[in-house]
């Protein structure tokens, strides 16, 4: 064995020396280095691994906020949607009642109006009636005027005849 | 009024029946009461009353005979012989009646033979 170490050129206590050195390398550089750097490495992992899942939860709370933004920009576009429609319809009916009550004041005022042009008619018929009696009466007077005896011999001997009349009534009563 | 012009008409009446010698101190004195009485401004409602006690006692009408304007001695004539000497009859002037007569007997018994009244009546 160690013939054949020898004619391949391998010195075994060197192999050796370096064997243990080499074992004390590792064991050195374990301890100091490789621990310490799986640990950085572990570490580093552990807040990759948090900051995607934080990121992960963000991008997911975002899309949460942009599903819920879309309901609620959906919502309000259909409360709008109906506030709109409620105030068309309110506005819709004011201006039918507004319309409504402007025609109910219209035909009021048209029928106020007839009545006072009747009534004015109704007085300018009774003045003109009024002016017409006043107007005979004159005349009837002129006329009598003109030869007033005549008529009065004609009354008194009317209401004389009546008296007679009346007289004959009481006495035969 | 201090007293109705029924009760004066009654008083005047009654003294005057019950002392026909003093007719004229009876009128004085009534007229004296009367005007003490403060109740002159009733005395033409007092004097027709006595006037229509008077003429009823005596049997006859009061008759108040409204005319338009004085009338001819003819028609006044015509009118009275219509009435007994005992009815006493009053005649009285109201331009307004236009023309005619109204007979008012005993302040009931109208008669409206006015041309006022015709007019009135066509123009209704």
């Amino acid at each position: 064995m160690s013939e054949l170490f020898h004619q391949l050129g391998v010195d075994w206590k060197l192999l050796l020396s370096q064997g243990v050195n080499f074992l004390i390398l590792l064991a050195v550089l374990t301890f100091f280095l490789f621990r310490p750097l799986l640990k950085v490495l572990e570490e580093r992992k552990k807040k990759i691994e948090l900051g995607l899942k934080v990121g992960k939860e963000a991008e997911e709370r975002l899309l949460a906020i942009d599903k819920m933004k879309e309901e609620k920009l959906g919502e309000a576009e259909k409360t709008a949607f109906e506030i709109v429609k409620k105030g068309e319809a309110e506005a819709k009916a004011g201006a039918d009642k507004i319309i409504m009550e402007g025609g109910k004041k219209a035909d009021d005022i048209l029928k106020e109006a007839g009545q006072i042009a009747e009534r004015r008619q109704e007085e300018a018929r009774l003045a003109m009636a009024k002016e017409a009696k006043a107007l005979v009466r004159a005349a009837i007077i002129k006329t009598v005027q003109l030869d007033p005896n005549a008529v009065d011999a004609a009354l008194v001997s009317q209401a004389v005849d009546e008296i007679s009349g009346l007289s004959a009534k009481i006495s035969r009563g | 009024m201090k007293y109705p012009a029924e009760s004066y008409a009654k008083a005047f009446s009654e003294a005057l029946e019950e002392h026909p010698s003093k007719k004229d101190h009876i009128i004085k004195s009534f007229l004296g009461a009367v005007y003490r009485n403060g109740d002159w401004p009733a005395i033409e409602k007092i004097l027709n009353l006595i006037t229509q006690k008077i003429t009823h006692g005596a049997g006859g009408r009061v008759v108040s005979a409204e005319f338009a304007r004085p009338l001819s001695d003819k028609l006044i004539l015509e009118f009275k012989k219509e009435f007994s000497v005992k009815d006493h009859v009053e005649i009285s002037l109201r331009p307004e009646l236009v023309a005619g007569v109204r007979v008012l007997i005993d302040g009931e018994k109208e008669l409206d033979m006015t041309l006022a009244k015709k007019i009135n009546k066509l123009l209704q």
